[in-house]
């Protein structure tokens, strides 16, 4: 016969377990973009104890509003994230070309928002040229004279192997509660970059430090896919670049006085970037390539979203000087926030942008994303009293 | 009992400096291009004299009063910071720091004839710096502009810091967001500019250049620092040229934080900075580098500029030097060549003296307390042992310095006696034999141990040990063996003095890939620790061990006129456990110092756990934590800026009895006597308000 004090004891600790997990069925519930069904087995038996026998007289519910932005609050973040994309993804297209030996890749923009199933139309938005094997193997001086300062770095580098959103964060005040559409809308263009970046990777294929010398022995593993434009480069100053024109248009007195938000924001992307040359994953011509087509990505969803004007630019790796190394100032001014008309550094001229008007509507759903994170941004109304 | 004599083959000329001589022979030099090293000669007569000697000797140089040579034919330089006033003068002895090819250094690197004071180049002694990049030297650099300065306030101190990555233009040196208070900043790494000819190693930035890259830099209110050093040139990756700035904490923003930092706002005391950043290691260099070259240079560079700065009534400015840089090696007793460079600069014989220029220098005591760097052996010890225990995996050479008492009165002999850790034994005799070789199973040498008699100021007889390193990725170099080198010393029982022996401390240069191991005396005796398992800072009391604590203190702080500064931890207000203890080298000849140790000591610690006090970091905006005496030298420096006006005498002087003319400086425990070999005439707080950060 058991004791019964370990009955009981036993019985508190069961309790304990249940209460538990029924916690963290709670928190995994609660938790930003997940969904955890509560145990269907205990949906069954509780639904048998309560449903009753069918209502006779029931009111039918009115029909939601169909396509409506206002409705997308009401959607799990996964969904949102693939209705973003469905609006952005068809807005670009990739073409590869070699011309003369120099493989070039080309990103197209889609005229207007929807082509409502005719042919759509193509402008280029963003060419790019790979530079040169010799001007590369010039660069590796740059690895070489960067992994001095590996062990300076190296917190930093391992933190920012993923998606450096905590390194912002310190500079706009994010927190999924706080700027959960903010985030969201980050989530959403880092993810349609990644099959630009990809893309333009695949058809530049230009090779990594690592295969020009055994003595560059990175500190992390070099991935897979090449060289330029640098993805870490482009994200950070993708992201960099959509923060600032956030904060410019929540009208917050801070952010609108002298532009050194914008300024440190571009630092942070900066210093992302070259902590990849420190690492020895990247040259520094890749992080030049991968600013300019992240702070171009950066205009065009803006202007898909909420119509303010595009940029396209021109990247030619043959012209830059091998000899330089990343300046972002030689890009883009925060004060003004634009992408630079003629971009040179060391001497060379290897870059340009072109500003256009707006053509056409925004995309619907994203212009209701952006406008919600705008407000995220904006001083909150004092309360009537 | 003779051992074999110098094995130097054939007719071969004994060097002049053994050393030298090991370092140029080591298997890398010997093979490369003939390459650019920094040196420091001492020379007989004018530098015009030695320059015209040497070029009808054969040997070309370049200079403005010179006719110009292609560049292929320039085998030496006489850097043009000593100006065409200053070669002409005449001296029984002059340190010059020049900058020469190994061909060239291998024909000044031999000894005078018998009877002779100086070789036939007129060189009388000469100690190796490093290896110098071509790109970095100037053949066309013009003389330096000697023009005064706006006059500065009556209470204006000029400081002069001597250290390495200096980060300029971090905020507690701007006195404006894009007004520097760095008047002059030598990048002796940096390469050189065509439109800034006028240094003969590395670059020099003045307040005008310095303002206009900090407004160059500036974008939206910030200052890019990254893009600044790049274009100062301390920086240079794709060059292979570093500096410690890239790095987060740089020992010379560090010091110059301390010594010289104000906050941007603050109406301070007029303190215009002078600043000299050594040479990064271009070149992985495994025979070592010794830095005395480019602290002379250094020197020669902003007792120049310092001249410069005069106040309203016509006076010369005061100036206060810091140079944060221990040694172990010279012979610890003021002679020494770099214990002599403030008396050949600010002594009653220096070479500018039309107007002296009251100057005060402090140093830092050294940090090799405990390091077992040091040995006697004592009078009446006929036989003292050292086991020198060489690491293995050490990839730079090693240095044991043995230097005999002075010879004045009492001329000492001795016996050195030296075995490997392969039981190959070999010995010089003070009484003849230069030098006797190690050598390994291919008959190629891996280590020389050598004497000679270092007359002049010096007037002692010195051994010198000298190892290869004892591993090497470069499977032909010859190495050594690693493991205990027994050292024994062998004299007559009624020799007196002490015979006084020093680990050379592995020099390192910013950017030079940490390698060295540092060799040190692993004595059975030696007690380390106390009964509570605590490292004594003192040596017991009737130890007899020939490793000592005492005479640790740095090889550059034993001369007479500056002010040495040993370390405290504030917490407990006793002197840190790494802080470099006194007595030094006597007797020694008439140009010895009367120093028995540091002259006073200030904070270089919050608390044994918390080591290390807070000054500026590389970037603006940021503080790091760095320790030693390095750290309590500049607070000093600081001191000695006030002081300076105030107290008539010499900074030596002052720090006998520090307070009285520093307002807030305060001397802790009051009562306590002063231990001249340990902590000076006594501990002093003193608070530098750096440690406070704006925003905007």
């Amino acid at each position: 016969m058991a004791n019964p004090e370990s009955a009981y004891s036993a019985y508190s600790a069961y309790s304990a377990y249940s209460a538990y997990s029924a916690y963290s069925a709670y928190s995994a519930y609660s938790a930003y973009g997940r969904e955890a069904p509560v145990d269907a087995l205990a949906l069954m038996t509780n639904r048998d104890g309560i449903v009753g026998a069918t209502i006779d007289k029931i009111t039918h519910p009115n029909p939601a509003p169909p396509n409506d932005p206002n409705a997308l609050k009401r959607l799990s973040t996964d969904v949102q994230t693939a209705l973003y994309m469905s609006e952005l993804a068809p807005t670009v297209d990739v073409t590869a070309q070699c011309e003369g030996g120099t493989p070039g890749v080309t990103v197209w923009r889609r005229d207007g928002i929807s082509a409502g199933g005719k042919a759509p139309k193509f402008s280029e938005m963003m060419e790019m040229t790979a530079p040169t094997i010799d001007q590369l193997a010039d660069q590796m001086n740059y690895l070489e004279g960067y992994s001095q300062i590996r062990g300076d770095r190296a917190a930093e580098i391992l933190g920012q192997i993923s998606l450096p959103i905590p390194f912002f964060a310190t500079i706009g005040y994010m927190d999924p509660s706080r700027t959960p559409r903010t985030l969201e809308l980050l989530n959403a263009a880092t993810m349609f970059s990644f099959t630009v970046i990809q893309r333009t990777k695949f058809a530049l294929a230009v090779k990594r430090p690592i295969e020009f010398s055994p003595q560059v022995q990175p500190m992390i593993p070099t991935p897979t896919h090449a060289s330029l434009p640098s993805g870490h480069a482009t994200e950070a100053f993708l992201i960099a670049r959509i923060l600032w024109k956030l904060l410019r248009e929540s009208q917050a007195p801070q952010y609108t006085d002298d532009a050194y938000w914008g300024e440190m924001l571009m630092r942070q992307a900066s210093r992302v970037a070259i902590n990849r040359t420190v690492a020895g994953v990247h040259f520094p011509v890749d992080s030049a390539a991968g600013a300019l087509l992240g702070l171009t990505l950066a205009e065009h969803i803006h202007d898909v979203a909420d119509g303010c004007g595009w940029t396209s630019s021109v990247f030619d790796g043959t012209s830059f000087n091998s000899e330089s190394d990343f300046e972002w100032h030689a890009l883009y001014r925060p004060d003004g926030d634009r992408i630079r008309k003629k971009i040179e550094s060391g001497g060379t001229h290897w870059g340009s942008s072109k500003k256009h008007d707006h053509d056409g509507t925004s995309a619907a759903m994203l212009n209701w994303l952006w406008k919600q994170a705008v407000a995220e941004w904006r001083d909150l109304p004092a309360s009537q009293d | 009992m003779q051992d074999y004599p110098d094995d130097v083959p054939g007719d071969a000329p004994v060097p002049l400096s053994q050393e030298a001589d090991f370092r140029l022979t080591r298997l890398q030099h010997v093979f490369k291009r003939d390459e650019w090293w920094s040196a420091l000669i001492e020379i007989e007569g004018s530098i015009d004299a030695f320059i015209a000697n040497a070029m009808e000797r054969g040997l070309g140089t370049r200079a403005p009063n010179l006719p110009p040579i292609p560049d292929d034919e320039v085998q030496f330089l006489v850097p043009v910071a000593y100006g065409a006033k200053e070669r002409a003068i005449t001296r029984d002895d002059q340190p010059v720091s020049i900058f020469a090819r190994k061909s060239t250094l291998d024909r000044l690197n031999v000894r005078p004839e018998r009877g002779e004071t100086a070789n036939r180049w007129r060189v009388q002694s000469l100690v190796l710096g490093g290896i110098i990049d071509q790109e970095m030297l100037d053949f066309d650099a013009q003389w330096p502009n000697t023009e005064p300065h706006p006059p500065v306030d009556d209470t204006a101190t000029v400081m002069a810091v001597v250290d390495d990555g200096i980060a300029i233009a971090h905020n507690l040196f701007r006195d404006g967001a894009v007004s520097s208070r760095v008047a002059y900043a030598a990048i002796l790494g940096a390469r050189p500019l065509p439109q800034d000819p006028d240094s003969t190693a590395g670059r020099v930035l003045h307040k005008p250049a310095i303002d206009a890259l900090l407004s160059d830099c500036t974008f939206d209110g910030l200052l890019d620092e990254d893009m600044f050093y790049a274009r100062t040139g301390q920086v240079d990756f794709f060059h292979q040229v570093f500096s410690t700035v890239a790095l987060r904490s740089s020992h010379g923003s560090h010091v110059m934080g301390l010594a010289a930092g104000q906050l941007m706002d603050a109406s301070g005391p007029d303190r215009p900075i002078i600043c000299a950043a050594l040479p990064s290691r271009l070149v992985e260099d495994t025979s070592g580098v010794e830095l005395l070259p480019s602290f002379y240079l250094s020197f020669q560079m902003l007792v120049n500029e310092a001249r410069r700065f005069r106040t309203a009534n016509g006076d010369l400015a005061k100036v206060v030097f810091n140079l944060s840089y221990g040694n172990s090696g010279g012979p610890h007793d003021g002679t020494g060549l770099f214990a002599r460079l403030f008396e050949h600069y600010f002594g009653p014989g220096a070479v500018t003296t039309s107007e002296q220029q009251k100057t005060w220098l402090t140093l830092p005591a050294g940090n090799a307390n405990l390091s077992r760097l040091h040995g006697v052996a004592r009078a009446g010890d006929t036989e003292t042992t050292f086991n020198l225990s060489v690491l293995p995996d050490d990839r730079t050479s090693g240095l044991v310095q043995i230097w005999m008492p002075y010879a004045g009165t009492h001329p000492s002999e001795a016996v050195i006696e030296v075995t490997s850790p392969t039981r190959e034994t070999h010995q010089v005799f003070t009484t003849g034999t230069p030098s006797a070789r190690f050598n390994d199973p291919d008959g190629k040498e891996i280590a020389r141990l050598s004497y000679a008699f270092s007359s002049g100021r010096i007037q002692r007889g010195l051994a010198q040990l000298s190892i290869s390193p004892t591993a090497s990725i470069d499977q032909s170099e010859p190495v050594a063996p690693s493991g205990i080198w027994t050292i024994r010393i062998l004299r007559e029982a009624d020799a007196e003095n002490q015979i006084e022996l020093w680990v050379r401390r592995d020099e390192t240069l910013p950017g030079l890939r940490p390698g060295g191991k540092q060799a040190f005396f692993d004595n059975p005796c030696y007690e380390r620790f106390g009964k509570y398992g605590e490292p004594l800072r003192t040596d017991p009391p009737n130890s007899d061990c020939p490793v000592t604590r005492a005479g640790t203190l740095s090889g550059f702080a034993c001369g007479d006129s500056p002010v040495v500064v040993a370390a405290y931890t504030a917490r407990t207000s006793e002197l840190s456990a790494y802080s470099a203890s006194g007595p030094c080298n006597r007797p020694s000849s008439t140009f010895g110092s009367d120093r028995d140790g540091p002259d006073l000591t200030a904070e270089g610690d919050e608390s044994v756990f918390l080591g290390g006090v807070l000054s500026a970091g590389s970037r603006s905006g940021t503080l790091v934590r760095r320790s030693g005496t390095s750290s309590a030298a500049p607070r000093m420096a600081r001191a000695a800026g006030v002081a300076i006006h105030a107290f008539s005498g010499s900074g030596r002087d002052w720090a006998a009895d520090p307070v009285s003319y520093v307002p807030g400086m305060k001397k802790l425990a009051p009562d306590t006597a002063p231990d001249p070999t340990q902590s000076g005439s006594g501990k002093y707080r003193y608070a530098v308000d750096v440690s406070r950060i704006k925003f905007r």
